[in-house]
């Protein structure tokens, strides 16, 4: 019989991380809020959020494309 | 959004409005962690007699002659999108006259009780609220016997009864 991973403490991760954010002061959560609101026009805009993480992974693709072109 | 709870307090020091109470999404985000919402939603008490958006008029001019835009459904203030609702059922007046006075920074602002919040989420019974009461019962952010008491007053114990399924987990 197949054998699968406890993934209990995972989960138990994601609550632990819902308790603490929601521990946190009223104006921590309005910036939050404020940064997903940020990358949500950002996604919706088609604008990359974090350029610099993007931009070598895009660079390496359109090369790897030009390669493939010629 | 500190810029908007003072022009919020200022709509109240001005007469505009008698009184005001963050609720929605916003005010849940007080008591649970944060989640994405667009709109700063803001349940207003207001003197005048006159029948739905009429009844908002007087904040709408206010703020446009302080220069703040509506658009669509919203006015922005100092950047924030905010969304006024006159408090239209004994509950969200109740709401309103109960919210907690809170400090955001150096400003005093209201919200409204985790107990009310969730007694309009199942008066309003769209699927975001019913699965919003459920992070609410989740948290220990709610006195049950308070909730319990408001449930009652405003008649809202047959639909929280029926919905109850779908909240409790």
């Amino acid at each position: 019989m197949k054998e699968y991973p406890n993934v209990a403490e995972i989960f138990e991760q994601k609550a632990r991380l819902r308790r603490h954010l929601a521990s946190l002061p009223f104006e921590e959560k309005i910036e939050i809020l404020l940064r997903m609101q940020e990358r949500r026009r950002s996604v919706k805009a088609a604008v990359p959020v974090f350029e610099r993480e993007l931009d070598r992974p895009v660079r390496v693709d359109m090369e790897m494309r030009r390669d493939i072109d010629k | 959004m500190e810029e908007t709870l003072k022009v919020l307090n200022l709509l109240v020091a001005e007469g505009v409005i008698e009184n005001y109470a963050i609720g929605g999404a916003v005010a849940a985000i007080y008591y649970l962690e944060p989640f994405e919402t667009s709109d700063l939603d803001v349940f207003v008490q207001i003197s005048a007699h006159a029948n739905g958006l009429a009844l908002l008029a007087p904040i709408y001019e206010f703020l446009a002659a302080s220069g703040y835009e509506p658009k669509g459904e919203f006015i922005f203030i100092e950047g924030m999108p905010v969304q006024f609702f006159p408090v239209f059922n004994p509950l969200t007046d109740d709401a309103v006259d109960q919210a907690l006075n809170i400090r955001f920074g150096s400003t005093s602002t209201r919200v409204m009780t985790a107990e009310h919040l969730v007694a309009i989420m199942v008066d309003t019974g769209r699927p975001n609220d019913l699965l919003r009461i459920n992070w609410f019962l989740e948290s220990d952010k709610v006195d049950e016997e308070k909730l319990s008491e408001i449930l009652s007053r405003h008649d809202l114990n047959d639909k929280w009864e029926t919905n109850r399924r779908r909240f409790e987990s």
